[in-house]
């Protein structure tokens, strides 16, 4: 651990010296002398609600400003055959330009190692995640562009050649572009083969359902949810991880088995949802998920595997919602 | 009582020692250059007003550093609660490309775990490992018990030490972005 201090300020001092605040002493000054030094016992009184729709007022700015980014993704599907096949990720890079065969800009290991262009507009893809294997990717492409419905982004990619080989330079649109509305950077893709994968199998994952139905007193209620986490031990109840809004919303958990669910999309009537100790059956779904009831101070919270196509088909460890009691 | 108003000269040259630091602390927390310059400004305005209420025989910075992270705490809570009707992301930069381009893997992974601890995990962080203040000035800080900000930072270092040793193939840059929403 000792090491890790000295790490920790040595890495604390070289990231953060860096920065310097814009704000002037000046600026500062004049506003303390405005609003503290010459301020009347009646411009007191009505300080705090001036102040309040101001910072209101910049709120509402900064919230419309910083509104997540959405592309148009409704396009048509216009084959390409020249991206049909298996490309291997080589390196990301901010601009285009900036990229040199066999001189990584970008040293760390990406997230997707493989992409799938298959005919007709579907993709799969290989990444550290899925254990080596190609699994189904939720993104799709249409010529010049791979859209990713849940973002609702569409990234352009350019296939261009460079020293003789052909790259595939693909918009990147993470977080950075959505939220914060930066330039997306750009990975760089070559291919390795021209296989059609239309015929690819995927395995689908299906639990064990059929259990008897066991007591459980302490879950039925209603629960609402305040976070997603990757394992249990992450929830801090005060410190939401999961920055957006969840598609589960509620779970309304009945005695004697049946639960319906609230998602972002409406409610789901009772039935296909069941419960028996310790897990949270769908039918429809196949999956059996374990949940586990926790306290937190007088809170308590249910954590609730979410088995969902990442986990059935793309091999993933599933993840936990976690769920309020509120009655 | 008659509290003593701070002068030009007194605001001005605490100002230029601080600043700096008071931006850097609240842009750690906060994640955001926006922010970090509102609570900069936001944090002098209340030093110089309240400057008459700070005992002099005592060191400023702890008294400082204990405005900007309530100020701190304060933003961030807001912009939670603007959230909740606007849809405003939480401002976690765990994608951001510049971050990811050090040099060095190890600094970045640590640089990440850092950048994943919980707000009151980073709170002691940069309070003990960037301002170097010791605990018990941490603890005055923060308004708690010695005790908890010893337990603060052990379950901080505990939780780092931890994420990097599993994280033989940590990967910065995650792609959650591929996978369905939760």
């Amino acid at each position: 651990m000792k090491s890790y201090e000295s790490e920790i300020e040595a890495l604390l001092n070289d990231k953060l010296n860096e920065y310097e605040p814009s704000v002037q002493f000046g600026r500062v000054w004049s506003e303390y002398r405005k609003n503290y030094m010459k301020e009347s016992a009646i411009r007191r009184l009505f300080k705090a609600p001036r102040i309040a729709v101001v910072v209101l007022a910049a709120l509402l700015i900064i919230g419309f400003v910083l509104k997540p980014r959405v592309d148009k993704i409704d396009y048509p599907f216009v084959d390409d055959p020249r991206v049909i096949g298996r490309w291997q990720t080589v390196d990301c890079v901010k601009t285009i330009d900036q990229f040199v065969p066999g001189q990584k800009a970008l040293l760390d290991q990406l997230p997707v190692n493989q992409l799938v262009f298959v005919k007709g507009g579907k993709m799969l893809m290989q990444n550290e995640d899925t254990n080596g294997s190609l699994v189904p990717s939720v993104s799709t492409w249409t010529k010049g562009l791979m859209i990713y419905i849940v973002d609702k982004t569409a990234s352009q990619y350019e296939i261009r050649e460079v020293n003789g080989t052909a790259y595939m330079f693909l918009e990147w649109k993470t977080g950075d572009y959505v939220y914060w509305h930066r330039k997306p950077s750009y990975y760089v893709l070559v291919k390795i083969d021209d296989h059609d994968y239309s015929d690819f199998k995927v395995d689908v994952k299906e639990d064990k359902i059929d259990y008897p139905f066991e007591d459980d007193p302490q879950l039925p209620g209603t629960w609402q949810a305040v976070d997603a986490v990757s394992s249990m031990d992450q929830f801090q109840p005060m410190d939401q991880q999961y920055p957006g809004v969840l598609y589960l919303q509620r779970l309304d958990i009945k005695e004697k088995g049946s639960i319906s669910e609230v998602t972002t999309n409406g409610q789901n009537p009772e039935g296909d949802l069941t419960w028996t100790r310790g897990l949270i059956i769908s039918k429809q779904e196949k999956t059996a998920s374990h949940y586990e009831i926790k306290k937190f101070g007088r809170d308590t919270y249910l954590f609730y595997e979410w088995k969902s196509g990442d986990y059935k088909t793309r091999g993933m460890k599933p993840k936990y919602y976690v769920l309020k009691r509120i009655t | 009582m008659i509290l003593q108003s701070i002068t030009q000269e007194q605001a001005e040259a605490i100002f230029r020692e601080y600043s700096s630091y008071v931006y850097r602390v609240a842009l750690f927390i906060s994640r955001s250059s926006t922010m970090a310059e509102d609570i900069t400004q936001e944090t002098f305005l209340q030093v110089f007003r309240k400057y008459g209420s700070y005992d002099a025989t005592r060191p400023i910075g702890p008294w400082l550093y204990k405005i900007t992270l309530n100020i701190t705490r304060n933003t961030l809570r807001k912009q939670k609660w603007l959230q909740l009707f606007m849809e405003i992301p939480e401002q976690k930069s765990t994608h951001s490309i510049e971050e990811e381009v050090l040099k060095n893997q190890i600094d970045q992974e640590l640089w990440q775990e850092i950048n994943h601890l919980t707000l009151k995990s980073r709170e002691v962080i940069v309070l003990h490992y960037y301002l170097g203040l010791k605990l018990i000035e941490i603890a005055k800080v923060l308004d708690i018990p010695l005790g908890t900000c010893k337990s603060r930072l052990h379950t901080a270092m505990n939780s780092l030490t931890k994420k990097l040793r599993a994280n033989d193939h940590f990967i910065s840059y995650q792609g959650g972005d591929q996978h369905e929403k939760l």
